[in-house]
């Protein structure tokens, strides 16, 4: 058993708030606990701002496709682009450790979807015929 | 995102910063410009109401944590008051509950400030 949503927007900041709430929509549609709703919201709302902050450079003229797909067991977020593609292993991971003054600014984007999601993986346009990035975000339900 | 400010009677020396809805990158660089202006206009102790952050992001995070710099080089102070139980939970996960004064009454964060 598998319920399907599909989502496309423009790649305006404001188009955050349209995601979250088609995502929110879905998955109480699908009765899923509060606490897994906000996990992903949190790891979407990442995604997609580096989709525009990196792929898009904030031009508001690309698009964020959101495909959310619900089965018995697991939730999978996927959101395309066709931005620029760029690589999460060139994204340093913040060093929590570091006092405040000496914490770099970047990275916490890709951290927290990695931390709230069970899965987190990038494919990249150009390679094996794909037309668009991916990047395909898993939770698994207990 | 709404911001207003506010300085209590109590101490005049501290502005109260009220941020109500999402704090994304949408609206993250319109609240660090607010903050930074007042940091220019010489309001050093800065207080950061989040009863009403319906969402906070790592950009919001980022404003945080710059602002927070920007005033420890000026001699200044900013607290965190009233996280809600999500915004609560992304400070622990990235570890910076223990790098923020954070209280949940107004009163205490401003007996608080030096």
């Amino acid at each position: 058993m598998k319920n399907i949503y599909e989502l496309k927007v423009t790649s305006k900041t404001e188009n955050l708030k349209t995601i979250g709430e088609f995502i929110e929509d879905a998955l109480k549609n699908e009765n899923i606990g509060e606490d897994i709703i906000h996990e992903i919201l949190i790891a979407s709302d990442e995604a997609a701002t580096n989709i525009i902050v990196h792929s898009y450079k904030k031009n508001p003229n690309g698009y964020i496709r959101v495909k959310l797909v619900v089965e018995k067991k697991r939730i999978i977020v996927s959101l395309f682009d066709k931005g620029i593609t760029f690589n999460p292993d060139n994204i340093i991971s913040p060093n929590l450790s570091k006092k405040l003054e000496e914490r770099k600014l970047g990275g916490l984007g890709v951290y927290l979807m990695k931390k709230f999601m069970d899965e987190v993986t990038y494919f990249f346009k150009n390679s094996n015929s794909r037309k668009e990035n991916e990047v395909r975000m898993i939770k698994y339900l207990k | 995102m709404n911001l207003e400010k506010k300085v209590p009677e109590s101490r005049k020396d501290v502005t109260i910063v009220y941020l109500k809805g999402r704090l994304d990158v949408h609206y993250s660089e319109e609240i660090e410009n607010e903050l930074n202006n007042l940091i220019s206009q010489g309001r050093k102790k800065i207080l950061l109401n989040l009863e009403n952050v319906e969402y906070l992001s790592s950009s919001g995070l980022r404003v945080f944590i710059a602002i927070s710099r920007r005033l420890k080089e000026v001699g200044g102070e900013l607290k965190l008051m009233k996280l809600n139980e999500t915004t609560k939970k992304i400070f622990k996960i990235v570890e910076l509950t223990d790098m923020f004064d954070i209280y949940e009454t107004q009163e205490e964060a401003l007996k608080s400030f030096s």
